[in-house]
């Protein structure tokens, strides 16, 4: 059962809420954070810890850094000290669906 | 399914989730509405999204959400509500959220067309848009919808909506006139109903409005009764700090069928609603009708300037004509047959022209020949005696809704006594503790200067910034022109508008007297000396003596007015003892009846007011009334020639006038309290025989003054007095010397020069100070209090006595005022407490005991049987 923030209703939806604010209120519920070279959403009153591996230009790469600078990109530096911005929404996504791998494409 | 859906996004910029990916079942509740739609805050971003739903069929409006019967997404019911299934995303929606789940074009309209007919059958009035009230908003209102009637027998309309591109045709049955038949045939359309909004006028910062739906009462019943309601609706502004919404027009006139609605900006549609009670709620007859908008600006080149003669019995208005500032001002005629002033929507009807109740909706005539005289009368919804119970309702009071002023033109078969209040100027009826006439003249003076905008407005006339000249009777004390200050002020600002520029102003420019002596027209000649403008209202007589001096204006040597009018002698005629009126008309028919015919004269050539057995009754009255005035008059005149201030005003180089035998007076008679000199004289040449009476009581009384002896200064009486010769001028309308004059305020002209005091007057009646100082009857008294030369001070709170056998006598018909008050018991303690100097400033009499004897015992006396 999903659980989005204390003051709201279950989302009774199949998997856990993936999202890091309340889609009722908007209330910070979870944060996303670099542990062991991988992107973790932090636990909540109603998940378990997620993580979520980075592959970038088809190899697994190990997340040194990330800083979200307008709330709505992350900015991650790689562990070959590359730079890339990714939409936030884009890493939900893929925890909401239980992914374990974020493919980052290279730019051409 | 879910692949064809439009994704639900985020807002944000470089976020854009798609909600239809989450598989939550997300439940919705009041705080999940705002602005376009949904409310949903996106789980990675936080943004606060609000989402229309319009791509999946679905349209939110005031605050519930409704689905298209053609939507493509499906809706279950569910034990939380019904539940949306967009993508992985589920929505239940409680209830209460939900407008309805299977909505058409044909929900969004009414289920039947009213269609009223236009007077004499001329045509149709068919609703702008069969759509009900509640969706207006989804209607697309930049392309125009079409309506026509198919066969009489229903309504076809083409419009278009918000929420598609098509256009939607419905055609609709038609609401039946009596609904105990089949809308068919003449059934099928509603005769006999008017719809106006008041006033007609295309000007964007009017504010204003008035609506009324009425009609004749067999078709008003027919539609709203025990099994039927009618009901109407105006989107507008209810007053200034509100939205727009849809206020009802609910407010029953006194009629009970009759509805009025007082509105603070145009209204944009109005909707009319027929249901049937027994039927289910959404089947609902009705229409929305379209008020176009107003388009144009009000020009602000120049101001509007009105005159306002606000008088006791009649108000009237004047205005110069903007094209030429030089011409005369005209008074303002109230005529709806040349020029309706509301609007008709639906033009079913007329006003009505027999009442048997109040009707408030604004005045559409004047009276008078010329409809240039509105009453200064409120006609009021609630009865007086209703009224009295609870006086402080007055401030509450909103035209139309409450109160209107009387119109001509209709035929009043209710007791009007019961619903009018009249003389509101110079006191009021009720008690309100404070300020009880300020807060009638308010509500009196906002209705009628607003009708006067509009009408102007009609014109073409009317200017951003609009000024309002009154004058004030100097018989009011300076509490009441203090408290008439404010009403005007308290008036032009209610009436003024700042956000949009409008600005109107109501000021007071000067007494009466002096308004109707600038009043215009007048050519003197060389050999005239002065002129007399005695201007008789319905409240107040007010005196302007005006020197001159080769046929030129040379400022006043007095000004003074009177609480002494037609009003009183009207009442002396019809109330009291002395009631002189056949059965069955009462004052206020009296009045109204004089007001519509325009004169006594007129009135008396079509009507026998009076008992026959009455005849000499009324004559005698009218003849004391006049005559009284006349004394006053005649010993001012007297008093001017005698005290030798008419040599005083003559250049030494001209005194040879003086030695002339005659000193030359015009006289001029202004004012509708003239009128009832058709009484006593019925040629309609009163004013001419009252000049004659003049002269001749003057002269009588400066022979007796040269047969006594009388010295006044260093000079006898036996001196060559001048003989003094009354010119009558004609008036063709006596009621509009002051609203002209007030135009005149400000002209360059030595007729206008302003005397630094508020007025003067004479002692008129001989007077003893103490039993044992006599005031002479001819010396003047100013506001100052001021003794003259040579004369003793009078001590202040003396004894004070006017005796029955002083000098001048009276007319041999007039009774002396010990006559009517025995030792003036009554009248002495007036005397004393009005007239008597007050404070160290003054030391002579600060009023004419002769004022007090007209005010007082004269006008009671003309109450008592005679």
């Amino acid at each position: 059962m999903a659980k989005a923030c204390k003051r709201h209703p279950d989302l009774e939806g199949d998997l856990s809420y993936a999202g890091t604010y309340c889609v009722y209120c908007g209330e910070s519920v979870a944060r996303l954070e670099i542990e062991a070279g991988q992107i973790a959403l932090a636990k909540n009153s109603g998940n378990k810890k997620k993580y979520l591996a980075v592959e970038y230009g088809d190899k697994q790469s190990i997340v040194q850094a990330g800083d979200t600078p307008d709330g709505a990109t992350w900015d991650l530096r790689l562990n070959q000290n590359e730079q890339i911005s990714i939409p936030v929404a884009d890493v939900v996504n893929a925890l909401q669906r239980l992914d374990e791998l974020l493919i980052l494409r290279k730019k051409e | 399914m879910e692949s064809e859906l439009v994704p639900l996004r985020c807002k944000r910029q470089g976020c854009g989730l798609d909600f239809l990916h989450f598989a939550w079942k997300v439940y919705l509740s009041d705080d999940s509405v705002a602005g376009q739609g949904l409310r949903l805050y996106c789980p990675a971003c936080s943004q606060d999204n609000s989402n229309s739903l319009n791509d999946y069929g679905f349209f939110h409006h005031e605050r519930k959400f409704y689905r298209w019967r053609s939507s493509p997404v499906q809706v279950s019911t569910g034990t939380s509500g019904f539940e949306v299934k967009l993508g992985k995303l589920n929505l239940v929606f409680p209830e209460d959220l939900i407008g309805d789940l299977r909505f058409s074009k044909e929900t969004m309209c009414y289920s039947a067309i009213p269609v009223f007919a236009k007077k004499g059958g001329h045509g149709y009035h068919l609703p702008s848009l069969p759509v009900r009230r509640e969706f207006l908003d989804l209607v697309d209102l930049s392309r125009e919808p079409q309506a026509e009637l198919v066969d009489a027998l229903k309504c076809r309309f083409r419009f278009y909506s918000k929420i598609s591109e098509d256009v939607q045709e419905v055609v609709l049955p038609l609401v039946a006139a009596d609904d105990t038949r089949d809308a068919v045939g003449d059934n099928a359309i509603i005769s006999g109903v008017h719809l106006l909004l008041w006033p007609k006028i295309q000007y964007k910062e009017w504010n204003r409005y008035f609506i009324r739906l009425g009609g004749t009462s067999d078709v008003l019943k027919k539609l709203d009764n025990d099994h039927r309601s009618l009901d109407v609706y105006a989107l507008a502004s209810k007053d200034a700090d509100s939205d727009k919404a849809w206020v009802p027009v609910s407010h029953r006139a006194p009629d009970g069928l009759t509805r009025l609605s007082y509105l603070e900006s145009r209204p944009e549609w109005i909707a009319i609603e027929v249901k049937d009670k027994s039927a289910r709620e959404n089947a609902v007859g009705g229409g929305l009708w379209r008020v176009l908008p107003a388009t144009e600006d009000l020009p602000a080149h120049t101001q509007t300037q009105v005159g306002v003669d606000f008088g006791t019995s009649n108000t009237c208005f004047a205005l110069k004509s903007e094209s030429s500032q030089n011409d005369d001002p005209q008074l303002l005629s109230i005529d709806s047959r040349d020029e309706r002033i509301d609007e008709p929507i639906i033009d079913g009807s007329d006003l009505p022209t027999k009442l048997d109740a109040p009707d408030l909706w604004p005045p559409s005539a004047g009276f008078g020949k010329k409809q240039v005289l509105v009453p200064t009368e409120l006609v009021t919804r609630k009865t007086l005696r209703e009224i009295q119970q609870n006086p402080a309702q007055i401030r509450e009071w909103k035209p139309i809704l409450d109160y209107t002023i009387p119109t001509s033109g209709v035929e009043v078969r209710f007791e009007d006594k019961d619903y009018t209040i009249a003389e509101f100027k110079l006191a009021s009826m009720f008690d309100l503790s404070q300020g009880a006439p300020g807060e009638l003249q308010k509500k009196y003076l906002e209705l009628i200067l607003l009708c006067v905008m509009a009408r102007l407005a009609n014109r073409g006339a009317l200017r951003k910034t609009v000024s309002f000249t009154f004058s004030y009777p100097l018989a009011f004390d300076q509490d009441k022109k203090t408290n008439f200050e404010i009403v005007l002020h308290e008036v032009g600002k209610n009436l003024s508008n700042p956000k949009l520029g409008v600005t109107v102003s109501c000021e007071l420019a000067v007494d009466e007297a002096r308004a109707a002596a600038r009043s215009g027209g007048h050519t003197f000649e060389a050999s005239d000396n002065a002129a007399l403008f005695v201007d008789i209202g319905g409240g107040s007589a007010d005196i302007a003596f005006l020197k001159l001096e080769n046929g030129r204006a040379r400022g006043y040597n007095y000004v003074c007015s009177f609480e002494y009018a037609g009003g009183a002698l009207a009442a002396a005629l019809v109330e009291g003892k002395g009631d002189c009126l056949r059965a069955g008309t009462d004052f206020a028919t009296f009045r109204r009846k004089i007001r519509a015919s325009g004169s006594i004269r007129e009135l008396a050539a079509t009507e026998d007011l009076f008992l026959s057995s009455r005849r000499g009754t009324v004559i005698t009255k009218s003849s004391y009334f006049y005559g009284y005035l006349l004394q006053f008059l005649a010993r001012l005149l007297a008093a001017h020639i005698l005290t030798r201030e008419c040599q005083s005003q003559v250049p030494q180089a001209s005194k040879e006038i003086v030695k002339q035998p005659a000193f030359n007076v015009v006289f001029y008679g202004f004012g509708n309290g003239w009128g009832y000199g058709d009484l006593i004289d019925r040629a309609g040449r009163y004013r001419n025989v009252f000049g004659e009476l003049l002269e001749e009581t003057t002269n009588s009384i400066l022979q007796d003054a040269r047969a006594k002896g009388i010295t006044v200064g260093d000079q006898a009486a036996s001196d060559a007095l001048p003989e003094v010769k009354i010119k009558t001028v004609p008036i063709k309308e006596p009621k509009s010397a002051v609203a002209c004059g007030l135009l005149r305020v400000g002209e360059s002209s030595s007729l206008f020069e302003e005397p630094e005091w508020p007025f003067r007057t004479i002692v008129g009646w001989t007077t003893t100070v103490n039993l044992n100082q006599k005031i002479e009857w001819y010396l003047p008294i100013e506001a100052a209090a001021r003794n003259p030369k040579d004369q003793q001070p009078i001590p202040g709170d003396s004894k004070l006595d006017c005796r029955e056998e002083e000098w001048p006598a009276l007319a041999n018909e007039l009774p002396t005022p010990q006559f009517w008050d025995k030792n003036l018991d009554k009248t002495r303690g007036l005397i004393e407490d009005k007239c008597s100097p007050k404070g160290p400033q003054q030391s002579w009499l600060q009023e004419s005991p002769f004022r007090i004897l007209l005010e007082h015992t004269f006008k009671d006396a003309l109450k008592k049987a005679i």
